[in-house]
């Protein structure tokens, strides 16, 4: 069985899943939320840029299935990932492990902080990074080329993108995809 | 000073918006404002900005790396290096970047070498200058200073204004000779450098020496037309913004070399006759110039022991002569420097010769240094020296005048 075909093995658990998740949320009575299709939580997970769909980002943290299930289907396309840092804690964390790579949070005299990734040797394209924080929001953002092996970005509030990123990566609950 | 830094591009200006060291993070950085990813160039910013690169070997970075924020993209290309240099020159110097409001703008292109000389190439000067004319002619007309660098090209710019400053550079080195006086003339206080802006390497026989580029006040104009010698554009070969009047005694010379060339930029002419005289005679008076500095090894050793600390170098010092020093051997040649006596007056500015840089150890190799009465500074060579340099010194004395010092180095006396 090739990669692809785990791929495919594992969005098909997926939906089907996510279809026993939605016959039961249409059951339920009185359900203030409405259903959200498979092919649209797949292709949210799938899209080649970093937009947010304001609809399936509300679902995925007031939804603690819809959020596993997602995490299934990045965790099916990531090239790594990092479902929580490696000694969780209640403390905040500024480096994490995502695969072979590395991810820090390192603050300058100025006061704005860096998202600094390193990448392994051989990494292959990485252009997004998605954090989803335990309550479930979250974040994905366009990197931008490596420089050196290295990735970083300011993160910079004023950016809509970056705001919450230095406390999503600080969480140690916090899911770390690369993309 | 309050300087602003400006990128042409194809595509229309970029104006340095900021420059921040950063001491964590370990890559430099060239962003726009707009986006917080980093430009392609980012990568190649991060090699001409890194630790024992170009521009560290040239006048020392204080950082490891840097976030440099620009006001529009700069997608391609390397002629943003000699701007960009010039950006982290002026920080080190201790002057202000900035975009609003600044008393001196500076546009220049090129792509620079290992030693920072400007590479002859494409620069497409006519589409960079037509995106910047209104920008530079309103910034003149407001009463600031502007300099444009240009490397070579076979046409002057048209239609801008004749304050403005035009330089044609084949280095970096030249480029901040030219601003010397840019810098001098507005606030000689403000221009002063910082003490903290000495260049990060010294060779294994240097003294701690400041990098004082600036310290030279009232640097004339006339040294900016001697750096450069003659001009290839007889409609504005040595065009320069005319000086405020009676600021030094550079005042006089600019007056007589703009007068067949340019007459929007001529000097006021000086308020004070009789001053001028005086610091004309004053400045011919020559200063006390350096000794030159030959270090070679015992016959009993070589200069990798020297180098390395293991045995000490024998100092010669040729004599001097009208114009330089004698010629002198290149064989077992370990370091060449300049000593500068006690009874030596001030301070005086080197530019070191363009030819003996590619043979200086990278650990030793500046542009220019500041040398005081009573300092030596020598620089470590390489071990393949070519049968023969002829090499020029260029010093500036405290009243901007500038004095050249030839020799040769050859292998065979």
């Amino acid at each position: 069985m090739t990669g692809h075909d785990d791929l495919h093995l594992q969005a098909f658990h997926a939906l089907q899943a996510h279809r026993a998740a939605m016959q039961s949320a249409v059951a339920e009575a009185g359900s203030a939320t409405a259903p959200i299709p498979a092919s649209r939580m797949v292709a949210y997970a799938r899209r080649a840029d970093s937009t947010a769909d304001l609809a399936l980002e509300r679902a995925l943290r007031e939804r603690p299935g819809l959020r596993l299930l997602y995490a299934r289907v990045l965790s099916g396309i990531a090239v790594a990932a990092s479902p929580r840092a490696a000694a969780a804690s209640d403390a905040r964390v500024t480096q994490r492990r995502i695969g072979e790579h590395r991810l820090e949070v390192v603050p300058e005299a100025d006061g704005l902080s860096w998202l600094v990734l390193r990448l392994a040797d051989g990494a292959g394209a990485v252009t997004m990074l998605e954090l989803r924080g335990p309550d479930g929001t979250g974040r994905r953002i366009a990197l931008g080329a490596p420089i050196d092996g290295v990735i970083q970005l300011p993160l910079d509030e004023a950016f809509a993108d970056l705001a919450g990123v230095a406390q999503l990566i600080g969480n140690p609950g916090t899911e770390i995809y690369l993309l | 000073m309050r300087v602003s830094v400006i990128i042409p591009t194809t595509n229309g200006p970029a104006q340095l918006l900021r420059l921040a060291p950063l001491h964590n993070a370990p890559r430099s950085v060239m962003r726009t404002q707009d986006d917080y990813r980093p430009l392609p160039v980012s990568a190649a910013y991060q090699a001409f900005s890194t630790p024992g690169g170009p521009m560290d070997m040239a006048f020392g970075l204080k950082a490891s790396a840097f976030d440099l924020r620009l006001s529009a993209r700069v997608d391609s290309g390397r002629s943003w290096e000699l701007p960009v240099a010039l950006a982290h020159w002026l920080q080190a110097q201790g002057h202000e970047l900035c975009a609003e409001a600044p008393d001196l703008v500076v546009w220049a292109t090129g792509a620079l070498d290992l030693d920072m000389g400007v590479i002859a190439q494409e620069y497409h000067l006519p589409s960079k200058l037509s995106h910047s004319r209104d920008l530079l002619n309103a910034a003149a007309a407001e009463g600031q200073q502007v300099v444009v660098f240009l490397p070579g090209s076979n046409a002057p710019p048209a239609g801008l204004s004749g304050t403005i400053a035009l330089h044609k550079v084949t280095s970096f080195a030249q480029a901040i000779g030219a601003l010397h006086p840019c810098l001098a003339r507005v606030s000689p206080q403000a221009a002063a450098p910082e003490a903290s802006a000495s260049p990060t390497h010294h060779g294994r026989w240097h003294g701690r020496a400041s990098a004082a580029l600036l310290g030279v006040a009232g640097l004339a104009l006339t040294a900016v037309l001697a750096f450069f010698g003659p001009w290839d554009w007889p409609g504005w070969n040595g065009r320069v913004q005319a000086p405020a009047a009676s600021t030094g005694p550079a005042a006089p010379a600019a007056a007589n070399d703009t007068a067949e060339t340019d007459t929007e930029a001529r000097p006021e002419p000086s308020a004070d006759a009789d001053r001028a005289d005086e610091q004309d005679l004053a400045a011919n008076a020559k200063p006390v110039m350096p000794a030159l500095l030959l270090l070679r090894p015992d016959a009993e050793t070589s200069c990798i022991n020297v180098h390395f600390g293991g045995a000490e170098a024998q100092q010669e010092r040729p004599a001097a002569t009208e114009d330089g020093f004698e010629h002198a051997s290149l064989e077992r040649l370990c370091a060449v420097g300049l000593a500068l006596p006690e009874e030596a007056a001030a301070a005086l500015h080197v530019t070191l010769p363009e030819t003996l840089l590619p043979h200086v150890m990278p650990s030793d190799r500046i542009a220019e240094m500041t040398l005081a009465p009573g300092e030596e500074r020598v620089f470590a060579l390489t071990a393949q020296l070519p049968d023969r340099l002829d090499l020029r010194w260029l010093i500036t004395d405290e009243a901007g005048q500038i004095h050249a010092l030839e020799h040769s180095l050859r292998s065979h006396d």
